[in-house]
């Protein structure tokens, strides 16, 4: 990916900042390298859409993350530190809680012993939305401001789909479990000037058959 | 939440998010963005829809 481009849009979602994509052609086999300049042929803004499949018990769709992310970032202004909306990078992706415990411990140092703790306590479905809030500064640097955890098999009438959402100092737990609306608010006691780091993979890369 | 999360972050201090910020937070939620969500995923479905029953029209190549 690039650099963070200045030219961002307001709340930017990280496809903004992308330098190429390798895609399959059927007119350019076996891989072509789409870019912003329009080496192959075309380029990255002629593509409008792209299917992805997603597994059968994911219901809650990601142009949901993506409107509701929205909202999150705007209503947790006031409760956490996170970028202003015009330097803003939103990532969102599919995890499973298996990855996210994984990626929990072996970031244990960095996210401190309450995180890692309540994620290893937290009973979620299979699979997770993240959401990561990001400024220009942190994107280029590999670093977080904030992630809220969604539950990917939420019914899209949820109004609040999320399971957890912190930023480098608090963390906020939504019961979910719970007829009435509940959460709880939890200082993170991290190490002291220590960012939080990006989740780079969110998914086991795909061995190849030999 | 169950009873090992909730004890294990009542164990380091947790407090109840403030009601009427969680409030605020369903309700614009709930006015907004569901709404929004619901609309598109229905607008998808009509397309889905409409292309499932339209006529297949494969492209020739002219030589």
């Amino acid at each position: 990916m690039d650099r963070c481009r200045r030219s961002a849009p307001a709340r930017a979602l990280t496809q903004s900042q992308l330098g190429s994509l390798v895609a399959v052609d059927d007119n350019h086999l076996p891989y072509i390298c789409i870019d912003a300049a329009g080496t192959a042929g075309y380029q990255l803004d002629d593509i409008d859409a792209f299917i992805v499949p997603l597994p059968d018990k994911i219901y809650y769709p990601a142009s949901a993350v993506d409107r509701q992310s929205t909202l999150l970032h705007q209503k947790l202004g006031t409760m956490m530190n996170l970028p202003a909306s015009g330097d803003l990078i939103r990532r969102f992706y599919v995890t499973t809680l298996s990855a996210l415990r994984r990626f929990a411990r072996e970031r244990a140092s960095q996210l401190g012993d309450v995180l890692v703790g309540a994620i290893m306590r937290l009973r979620t479905s299979q699979f997770i939305w993240v959401v990561e809030y990001s400024s220009c500064e942190q994107w280029n640097k590999g670093q977080v401001a904030a992630r809220a955890f969604l539950d990917a098999t939420a019914s899209p009438y949820d109004p609040t789909p999320m399971w957890l959402v912190h930023d480098e100092n608090t963390a906020i737990f939504f019961d979910r479990g719970s007829s009435v609306n509940a959460a709880n608010l939890v200082d993170l006691k991290r190490p002291s000037g220590t960012p939080l780091g990006r989740m780079e993979q969110n998914l086991r890369p795909i061995v190849p058959l030999v | 939440m169950d009873d090992e999360l909730t004890t294990f972050l009542a164990s380091h201090g947790a407090v109840a998010v403030d009601p009427a910020w969680l409030q605020g937070l369903v309700e614009d939620m709930s006015s907004t963005v569901v709404p929004a969500i619901v609309a598109e995923i229905q607008e998808r479905e009509n397309l889905a829809a409409e292309l499932r029953y339209a006529p297949v029209r494969r492209a020739i190549q002219a030589d």
